[in-house]
């Protein structure tokens, strides 16, 4: 995406460009950190202090990214296949007790609210943006658009099924009240006496999938520095980033509360801005230009 | 270069792994828990002050048992704890003052809860339950018409754990009989938030005993009704069925209905049931 800017807007606004995706990148990654250290924090381990996780995850994910991309889509590789199998456990094993007259006034008021509260799972889906900045490693191109397409249903698949059974089970008021709808549901997972307590498992996969995650934008940050700053290597600047995440993750947000509205109220139309907004505008900008001949390439 | 990245991380490795080598920070071992099972909510307002008492029944230590020690909890294997204060929490950290070990709440099957707080309190007990961690969604809601302390005085009648009678005679006897049955606390916090269902919970009550000179025993029939976040009544064992039969939570066992015809008494078993509300509009409006 750098290079892309560079290429379309000129050097001096593409920089700016870069250096926007840069921030986003790096604030959507400080707040997947957090919210690691958060979930842990309210849900299973109050003692801990939060710096410990984030340190690890951090650390992590330092390492991960100076190994390069492959090592972490090689890991993404062996985790998908676990956290599809298990999440779809989940779906089977709440699937005798859901009531689907939970999801019932249906479409009450109109189209409308739906759309609006869709916007911020769009933000989720959006995240596919990375895909621009990954895609020079990419060594077959052509099944990209395809691949990312499918990966995008299935994310929307698994998302949306999740957020249904959790409707279906505990209702709209309650749903929208809860910090954590998936975590709740796993704990409402019980057969007899034999099955339950499962959420220890939902815990573990969460915590493979966002170190996978943390990696990747870790990766990318670190490469958008590299290309801005003009370096030949991205790995020098892995480890000192790693204080900056364990200081922002750390301090940026005082409470579970800040982070929620700040996710409610900031984190969205950031979102459409960088995952929407401005590659369409990046986008016009290319077609306008090709149309004057304005560059070779 | 690369000898002095692989010194780098090898270092920060040692360090990560550090940190495992100290223990976690919540690590407990079973033996100093003191795990709730049953826990009573009751409150009073007096002289203008708000007084909640909360009555745990804790696990007793295994060793305890063949110590010769008496459990409180007749009969039982649990020890009955109490705490008190001006809100809730005040009480539940009193409660925890009493006891030398960690208080686990992972493991309550049941809450029971007295008349004062069903009318006046439900608000501050969901609302506290609800913001805590160790919570469970399908925790058994009961409300009692008097104390929930005399309900967890007067312990289990047959099994030696009080939180498993409670548990499989709300969920397995009662609503097999068609007396009651075992209103989970997720429904029942999704309930009293929604605003077109009233919330209802199991009814449990100490009653006098059936045979003469034995103690007092707890009958789980009926259910509590709400509206909005305040108890308004009771619905006794008919109602209780015909609201079964309306909700169709009948699937676990057999509910007797006697029935009267020409002269003749007899018994139908229902097992499953099957109910489909249609409305009537009646007048011009």
């Amino acid at each position: 995406m750098p290079e892309y800017a560079e290429i379309i807007l000129g050097k001096t606004l593409g920089k700016i460009v870069g250096g926007a995706y840069l921030i986003f990148f790096l604030l959507a990654n400080i707040l997947s950190i957090r919210e690691f250290s958060e979930l842990l924090i309210v849900t299973f381990m109050p003692a801990t202090p939060a710096v410990v996780f984030n340190v690890i995850l951090v650390l992590i994910g330092a390492y991960a990214a100076s190994k390069g991309v492959e090592v972490i889509a090689r890991a993404a590789q062996f985790i998908l296949p676990l956290f599809v199998f298990s999440l779809l456990s989940i779906f089977l094993s709440v699937l005798p007790v859901v009531e689907v007259g939970k999801l019932q006034p249906f479409l009450e008021g109109g189209i409308q609210p739906v759309i609006w509260g869709s916007v911020p799972s769009m933000i989720v889906y959006g995240e596919v943006i990375v895909l621009t900045i990954l895609l020079p490693n990419v060594n077959r191109q052509e099944k990209v658009k395809r691949k990312a397409a499918l990966a995008v249903l299935g994310v929307a698949f698994l998302l949306t099924f999740g957020m249904i059974s959790t409707l279906m089970i505990f209702g709209p008021n309650l749903t929208g009240n809860l910090l954590f709808p998936f975590l709740y549901l796993s704990k409402f997972i019980e057969f007899g006496s034999y099955l339950q307590r499962v959420e220890g498992v939902i815990l573990l996969l969460w915590m493979t999938g966002i170190v996978v995650k943390v990696a990747l934008f870790y990766y990318l940050v670190c490469f958008a520095i590299a290309k801005i700053l003009g370096l030949k290597d991205y790995k020098p600047v892995v480890y000192p980033m790693a204080f900056v995440y364990i200081l922002a993750a750390t301090f940026l947000f005082s409470t579970t509360e800040e982070i929620r509205e700040f996710m409610e109220l900031y984190w969205s139309p950031l979102g459409f801005m960088f995952e929407l907004g401005l590659p369409l505008i990046l986008l016009s900008a290319a077609i306008i230009r090709k149309k004057q001949g304005g560059y070779s390439r | 270069m690369i000898k002095k990245y692989c010194i780098v991380e090898l270092v920060l490795l040692l360090i990560v792994l550090s940190f495992f080598c100290t223990g976690c920070w919540n690590s407990k071992e079973v033996e100093s828990l003191a795990i709730a099972t049953v826990v009573g909510v009751d409150y009073l307002n007096e002289n203008g002050s708000d007084i909640w008492t909360v009555s745990v029944i804790i696990l007793n230590p295994v060793g305890q048992e063949k110590g010769g020690e008496q459990s409180s909890e007749k009969g039982g294997q649990g020890k009955l704890l109490l705490g008190k204060g001006k809100t809730l929490q005040e009480a539940v950290v009193d409660f925890s003052a009493h006891t030398s070990r960690t208080p686990y709440y992972g493991h309550i099957s049941t809450f029971i809860l007295g008349e004062r707080v069903a009318r006046k309190k439900m608000g501050d007990f969901t609302e506290t339950i609800m913001r805590f961690w160790e919570d469970r969604p399908k925790t058994i809601v009961m409300v009692t018409k008097g104390t929930a302390l005399e309900v967890l005085q007067t312990g289990p009648a047959v099994e030696k754990l009080f939180s498993k009678e409670l548990k499989d005679l709300a969920m397995y006897k009662a609503s097999g009989s068609g007396y009651s049955y075992g209103v989970i606390f997720s429904d029942f916090t999704a309930w009293l938030e929604s605003p077109d269902r009233d919330a209802v919970a199991t009814l449990i009550n100490v009653v006098p005993p059936d045979v003469p000179d034995s103690s007092p025993q707890n009958l789980i029939e009926g259910l509590a009704v709400f509206q909005g976040s305040k108890l308004v009544g009771w619905l006794n064992k008919e109602e209780t069925r015909g609201y079964l039969l309306l909700t169709q939570k009948i699937s676990k066992g057999r509910m007797p209905i006697t029935v009267t015809k020409d002269n003749k008494v007899f018994t139908y078993f229902l097992g499953i049931s099957k109910s489909k509300i249609q409305p009537f509009v009646t007048g011009n409006d």
